[in-house]
C-alpha cells in the first residue's frame, strides 16, 4: 500500500513538478528508507530494483536510470543504518516512524540516503554531458532539496500513514 | 577449506547487486542514445587499455624469440655485407671494365666467393667475474663448429672458440687477458692491440697505436681484419682518452658498446680461407694476437 501510494507520489513529481531539468525529485527512495530494518540485503534490493524499475516504466525517464540509482541505496540502507541503531532497544523497536527515530537520526539517515541515490543517478543520467563540478553541485542541490521534501512528506503524512 | 557463512553471504550480495547494476545499466544503455554512446565509448577505452597491456605483455614474452630472428637476419646480412665488400674490393682490384652490380650479382650466385660464413648461437654460459672468462655456446661440431673460429656480434668481438664438443662450444671470451684481437681506430687505419686488462667489463685498451696518429674523444675503434678469425670493421667501441706509454706509442681507453652483460645470442665466425692461410704461415700465429 505504502509502495503503492510512494509509486503515484513520485509519478505526479515527475510529470508534473519541473522547476529546473537538472533537479529531480526523488520520492522512491523513501519506499526502500521505509522498509522495516530487519529486511535482509537481497530482499530491499529486489524490492529497490523493482520499484526503480516500474517508475522508470511508467515515467519518461530512461529506463533502468531509478533501477541501478535504487538497488544502489537497497545495497547499502543496512549499511548506513547500522551505526544509527542503539544497542539498548531490540531491532524491531527500531524504525523510521517509531518514537526513538529522532529528527537528528532521521535527517542523517535521509540524508546519506539520498547521497546514495544520487551518487548513482547523476553520473548515469548526465554521463558524459556534464562537467565533474556541475555533476557535485547538482549532487548538493539535489540531496538538500530532497532531504527537506522526504523529511516533510514522513512527518506530516508518512508517519500517520504508517504508525 | 570452508568459508565462514558471512563470507558467503557477502559475496553473495555482492553478486546479486553486480547483477542487478548490470541490468540497469543494459538497460540505460539500450534505451538512450546519449548514455549508450557514452557509456560505450568508456567501456572501449576500458577496453582499450587492456588490449594495449595485453599487447605490451605478448609482446614482452615474445621478445626472445624476435631477438633471435632479429640476430639470425643480422647474421644475413652481416654475410651479405662482407660479399658486397669483396665485391667492391675485387672490382677495385682488377680493374676490369665489369660494373659493380655484375660482380655482387656474380658474389652473391656462389657462396664460395665469401670467405666468411656465420653461424648464430645462443650463449648458454658467460662468466664476467673472472680475469679468465669464458661463454658456453649452445653451437658444436655438428653444426659444423671447429676450434678457432671468431664469435661475435653486431657491435662487439666476444671471443675465440676453444675447445668444441657435439653440441657445444667453449669460447675464450674477449674479457679475458690472454685474449687481444687487433684493431683500427677511426679512418686512420692505425692498427693496434685490444684488449681487456681486468675490471670494468665495459672497458678495454688499445695499445701500439703511432705517436703521429691523431686520436679523438669518441673516435670508433673497429676490427682491423688483419687476422682470419673477424672480419674487418665491426665496430667494438669509442675512445675515451690515451695516454702516451713508454714515449713510444699510444694507449687508448676504450669503451665497449657491446655489454657483456646482456649476450643472449652470438655469431660463430667461419672463414673458408683459414686453413690455407694457416697452412701458408710458416709460424703458427700467437695464441695472444688474433
Amino acid at each position: 500500500m505504502g509502495a503503492l501510494l510512494i509509486l503515484i507520489l513520485q509519478l505526479l513529481a515527475s510529470a508534473f513538478i519541473n522547476i529546473w531539468p537538472p533537479l529531480y525529485i526523488a520520492i522512491i527512495p523513501l519506499f526502500i528508507i521505509l522498509l522495516p530494518v530487519q529486511t535482509d540485503t537481497y530482499t530491499l534490493m529486489f524490492c529497490g530494483f523493482a520499484i526503480g524499475l516500474l517508475t522508470d516504466a511508467l515515467s519518461d525517464g530512461i529506463l533502468g536510470l531509478n533501477a541501478a540509482a535504487c538497488t544502489l541505496l537497497a545495497a547499502c540502507k543496512n549499511m548506513i543504518i547500522r551505526p544509527m541503531q542503539r544497542y539498548d532497544i531490540q531491532p524491531e523497536a527500531f524504525d523510521l516512524t517509531s518514537a526513538d527515530f529522532d529528527t537528528r537520526k532521521l535527517i542523517t539517515l535521509l540524508i546519506f540516503s539520498y547521497l546514495v541515490f544520487f551518487i548513482a543517478y547523476i553520473p548515469l543520467d548526465s554521463i558524459g554531458a556534464s562537467s565533474f563540478i556541475f555533476m557535485i553541485f547538482r549532487l548538493v542541490i539535489n540531496v538538500l532539496v530532497n532531504v527537506i521534501i522526504a523529511y516533510l512528506l514522513e512527518r506530516l503524512w508518512i508517519r500517520r500513514i504508517f504508525s | 577449506m570452508k568459508l565462514p557463512p558471512l563470507i558467503y553471504n557477502s559475496i553473495g550480495k555482492f553478486l546479486l547487486f553486480v547483477l542487478l547494476e548490470t541490468l540497469c545499466i543494459i538497460l540505460i544503455v539500450n534505451n538512450s542514445i546519449v548514455q549508450r554512446y557514452r557509456i560505450m565509448e568508456g567501456v572501449r577505452a576500458f577496453q582499450s587499455f587492456f588490449w594495449e597491456k595485453g599487447t605490451d605483455v605478448k609482446n614482452y614474452t615474445h621478445l626472445r624469440t624476435a631477438n633471435r630472428e632479429l640476430l639470425e637476419e643480422n647474421s644475413k646480412l652481416l654475410e651479405q655485407n662482407t660479399l658486397l665488400k669483396e665485391a667492391l674490393e675485387k672490382n677495385k682490384g682488377e680493374q676490369k671494365l665489369v660494373t659493380l652490380q655484375e660482380q655482387i650479382e656474380k658474389n652473391i650466385g656462389d657462396s664460395a666467393a665469401s670467405n666468411y660464413t656465420f653461424v648464430l648461437a645462443k650463449v648458454i654460459k658467460n662468466t664476467l667475474n673472472s680475469e679468465h672468462n669464458y661463454l658456453i655456446l649452445d653451437k658444436g661440431s655438428k653444426e659444423g663448429i671447429t676450434e678457432d673460429l671468431g664469435v661475435i656480434t653486431p657491435s662487439a668481438v666476444v671471443g675465440i672458440t676453444r675447445a668444441v664438443g657435439p653440441h657445444y662450444s667453449y669460447v675464450y671470451s674477449f674479457l679475458n687477458q690472454r685474449q687481444s684481437i687487433s684493431a683500427k681506430i677511426g679512418s686512420s687505419d692505425a692498427y693496434g692491440s685490444l684488449h681487456w686488462e681486468g675490471g670494468n667489463i665495459h672497458t678495454a685498451y688499445l695499445t701500439e697505436i703511432p705517436l703521429s696518429v691523431a686520436v679523438g674523444k669518441g673516435d670508433v675503434v673497429y676490427t682491423s681484419g688483419n687476422s682470419s678469425f673477424f672480419p674487418s670493421d665491426i665496430p667494438v667501441g669509442k675512445s675515451v682518452s690515451y695516454s702516451i706509454l713508454n714515449g713510444v706509442h699510444k694507449r687508448v681507453k676504450v669503451e665497449l658498446l657491446q655489454d657483456f652483460s646482456h649476450l643472449d645470442y652470438v655469431i660463430i665466425v667461419k672463414n673458408q680461407a683459414r686453413r690455407e692461410i694457416d697452412s701458408l704461415s710458416a709460424i703458427k700465429p700467437a695464441m695472444n694476437t688474433k
